[in-house]
């Protein structure tokens, strides 16, 4: 099966904060290079040799080069923290942090340490193993001093610390506890040193957890150590806490938010050959049976991209034992690239409205809403329903929480609304039940969103199902290359030759292709679970996926065992909403992996 | 033997021989790059399977229609067969991933093609590629 992805993605990827890190990084160098010139060759043999490792460290894991800009931030922090020692116990410090730090755990975002401060580590063991070996042969240069130098430093590091915010001002925090107690407070060099660890070292996503509880007492209490080397302490608690699950918070949840992106107004577009002309006379009354007769029979189906038979669906609100029943038109249109349910409601209002009263005539329903998140709408004349504005974020159209959005009931992950008293129906399920109940004929063409995203120009096409989605976008943009299809912006497949507009289909799009990187580095960024509705850990279950993958059928037992673990997480609630394909820094199409343990685990 | 620059497939339309179906980030990467500046292309496989979330066609006559250029990303023992079923087909310009190989250009010569050898990253890659573009003087 195909895996559908966002047709769009976030600008901002790992290269782009590693070369952010390493620009900021050599701003607190500043001080050094310009007290000892000499020391920026230093840098350069450490960045050179940490590069060599990672490069060979990479190839051997992956058989591919990859970016190794992580080994160079390695490099400055190790530069940073050993400037009073000489350039040997730097080197050796760098083949530690490399090797022991970071590639024998598997490389970048499978080391549970900082590789720099293992580094540090490893030079502290082998000076008290050889106190001889010596320290530094010149004199040895502060690199954190009270300098105006470091004021770009300083502005540019705070930003960093919005990576991990309780960890760093709770390290912070204890450090300066620390610093008080032995008299150091008024040591600016101190301070300064602090912040350095806070937004540099602390902050570092793959070895300092997310959580803002275990996050902020390891670092407070490994910061009250005032050393470099109790942060090896908060990689271990985050470590821990993260596999025991110990003192974690409850699963956060941030939208997303997408900007309008079309220019001007959409044209619309008819290549059917009935046209849109009314398909009857309205104002003949029709009874309930009637109604639920023609949309059965002319196999009205959801036409917000599931495709669900609308009269099973009605049905089962009927048969539901629910006490009290609502019926809530999803006019949402979430999804960041879709207009035509907003076009449909300008321009078709007196028809949708008669669809909505057909439903409302098939049961006694305690409410009837049409749910939006342009607050336009509460300007059309609607008759007897309420209107709810809810947020404009995605995937809020989502039965489930759109639900929730406008009756604050929250469903079970397993439950079906409408066996629970919620009818939820697409704004264009009701225009096609209007069609059906007037026209008595099948459903045969259905309306959807054209763009050609090079120009920005969008088309609200009415179309036959069955017609060729090359002949839609050359009909529509005179051009049929790099063409996209799917239920919306953020759900898409290339478009073959012979594809063709069906049921689900409400999204057909000229673009580029999006750039999925597929970098097998993770950066424990934790966005992709930060922006899960179903409260995910998407990181971990795609580590879990990608580690199903690697074993071998005949390890049963450990199949077996990796297969239940995957189980306790619950991929079977992922809503194939792509959130976390887009927000991914590694530009990975996390949400392939999620369809496939989807769909194993709803077989199993 | 022409020079490889952005003129070279300017027609809209590109045949890819040899679009890998194992090894595919560097086919990928390729026909993305192509195809993100508005030229369709046609990958040809003869392994192809049909399991691949573009078309990849397995022979030249299952093409709806025979680009007038093509692109080569083969080892150059397999140039030859392919340069002489390209030309039956009407080929006019064929660009190859890298050095042109000298007897291809010969035979390209022979057979009236128009042929180049380069990498079509230095032109419609992004990146560090525009700076390999710009050094190669195809930009």
């Amino acid at each position: 099966m195909i895996a559908a992805f966002p047709l769009v993605r976030q600008k901002w990827t790992n290269e782009h904060l590693m070369a952010a890190l390493v620009v900021v990084l050599l701003c607190w160098c500043l001080p050094v290079f310009v007290a000892q010139p000499a020391s920026i060759l230093i840098l350069l043999a450490m960045v050179v040799l940490a590069s060599v490792i990672d490069i060979v460290g990479n190839l051997l894991h992956y058989k591919k080069l990859v970016c190794s800009v992580s080994a160079v931030v390695t490099a400055e922090v190790l530069f940073l923290l050993t400037s009073h020692m000489s350039v040997y116990l730097r080197l050796f410090g760098i083949v530690v942090a490399l090797l022991l730090g970071k590639h024998v755990w598997g490389g970048t975002g499978k080391n549970p340490l900082n590789p720099a401060v293992v580094g540090l580590l490893g030079i502290t063991l082998l000076l008290v193993a050889f106190p001889s070996v010596g320290l530094w042969d010149a004199p040895p240069v502060a690199a954190f001093p009270m300098s105006w130098l470091l004021l770009p430093a300083v502005l540019l590091s705070l930003p960093f610390l919005l990576m991990r915010p309780y960890a760093a001002i709770s390290w912070i925090v204890g450090a300066t506890v620390s610093a008080g107690l032995s008299a150091q407070l008024g040591m600016g060099s101190w301070a300064l040193f602090t912040l350095f660890l806070a937004t540099m070292v602390v902050t570092d996503p793959v070895t300092v957890t997310k959580n803002r509880i275990t996050g902020g007492i390891s670092a407070l209490v490994m910061g009250l150590l005032a050393n470099p080397l109790g942060i090896l302490g908060l990689n271990i608690l985050s470590f821990l806490s993260e596999r025991t699950k110990l003192l974690m918070d409850r699963p956060s949840f941030k939208p997303l938010r997408f900007a309008k992106q079309y220019e001007g107004e959409p044209v619309f577009l008819d290549l059917t050959e009935g046209g849109t002309d009314s398909p009857g006379d309205d104002t003949l009354p029709v009874s309930s049976s009637v109604i639920l007769q023609r949309i059965a029979e002319n196999q009205v189906f959801g036409m917000g991209g599931a495709a669900f038979p609308t009269a099973r669906k009605i049905q089962s609100l009927l048969d539901s034992p629910a006490p009290s029943k609502h019926l809530i038109i999803n006019a949402v249109e979430c999804d960041p690239g879709l207009i035509h349910d907003k076009w449909l409601m300008q321009h078709r209002f007196d028809d949708i409205q008669k669809g909505i009263s057909y439903i409302a005539s098939l049961a006694a329903f305690e409410s009837i809403a049409v749910a939006t998140k342009n607050p336009d709408v509460t300007a059309l004349p609607w008759k007897g329903i309420q209107v709810k504005t809810v947020p404009a974020i995605y995937p809020i159209g989502a039965e489930k929480a759109l639900i929730e959005a406008v009756h604050g009931v929250r469903l079970a992950v397993d439950s079906i609304p409408a066996e629970a008293g919620f009818l939820v129906l697409n704004l264009q399920t009701l225009f096609a039940v209007y069609e059906a109940v007037v026209g008595n004929k099948p459903i045969t063409s259905r309306f959807l969103t054209v763009v050609n995203l090079f120009t920005n120009r969008a088309v609200v096409a009415h179309v036959p199902l069955g017609m060729n989605i090359q002949k839609v976008a050359e009909a529509a943009f005179g051009t049929a290359s790099n063409v996209f299809v799917g239920g919306g912006q953020m759900q898409v497949c290339i478009a073959q030759e012979d594809t063709v507009t069906d049921e689900r289909l409400n999204y057909i799009a000229i673009s580029r292709f999006p750039d999925y990187k597929e970098s097998p580095q993770c950066s424990g960024c934790g966005l992709c679970s930060l922006h899960c509705p179903a409260g995910l850990d998407i990181k971990k279950l795609t580590a879990m996926a990608e580690a199903l993958h690697k074993l071998p059928e005949n390890k049963k037992a450990a199949r077996r065992r990796l297969e239940k673990r995957i189980e306790r997480d619950h991929p079977e609630r992922c809503l194939q909403c792509g959130a976390c394909s887009y927000s991914c820094l590694a530009g990975r199409n996390l949400s392939a992996n999620m369809q496939t343990l989807k769909m194993a685990y709803k077989q199993n | 033997m022409a020079k490889f620059s952005k003129k070279f497939l300017e027609d809209g339309e590109l045949l890819f021989v040899g679009y890998s179906l194992n090894n595919n980030a560097f086919s990928k990467s390729i026909y993305e790059a192509i195809s993100n500046h508005g030229i369709k292309v046609y990958p040809v496989n003869p392994k192809a399977d049909g399991n691949h979330p573009i078309k990849v066609y397995k022979d030249l006559t299952e093409l709806p229609k025979i680009p007038k250029n093509a692109y080569l990303l083969l080892k150059p023992s397999d140039m030859p067969k392919a340069v002489e079923d390209l030309g039956k087909k009407g080929i006019k310009k064929i660009l190859v991933q890298g050095k042109l190989p000298d007897d291809v250009a010969k035979q390209c010569s022979t057979l009236g093609i128009e042929a180049a050898g380069g990498c079509p990253m230095m032109v419609f890659g992004g990146g560090l590629h525009k700076f390999h573009g710009f050094l190669a003087g195809v930009r």
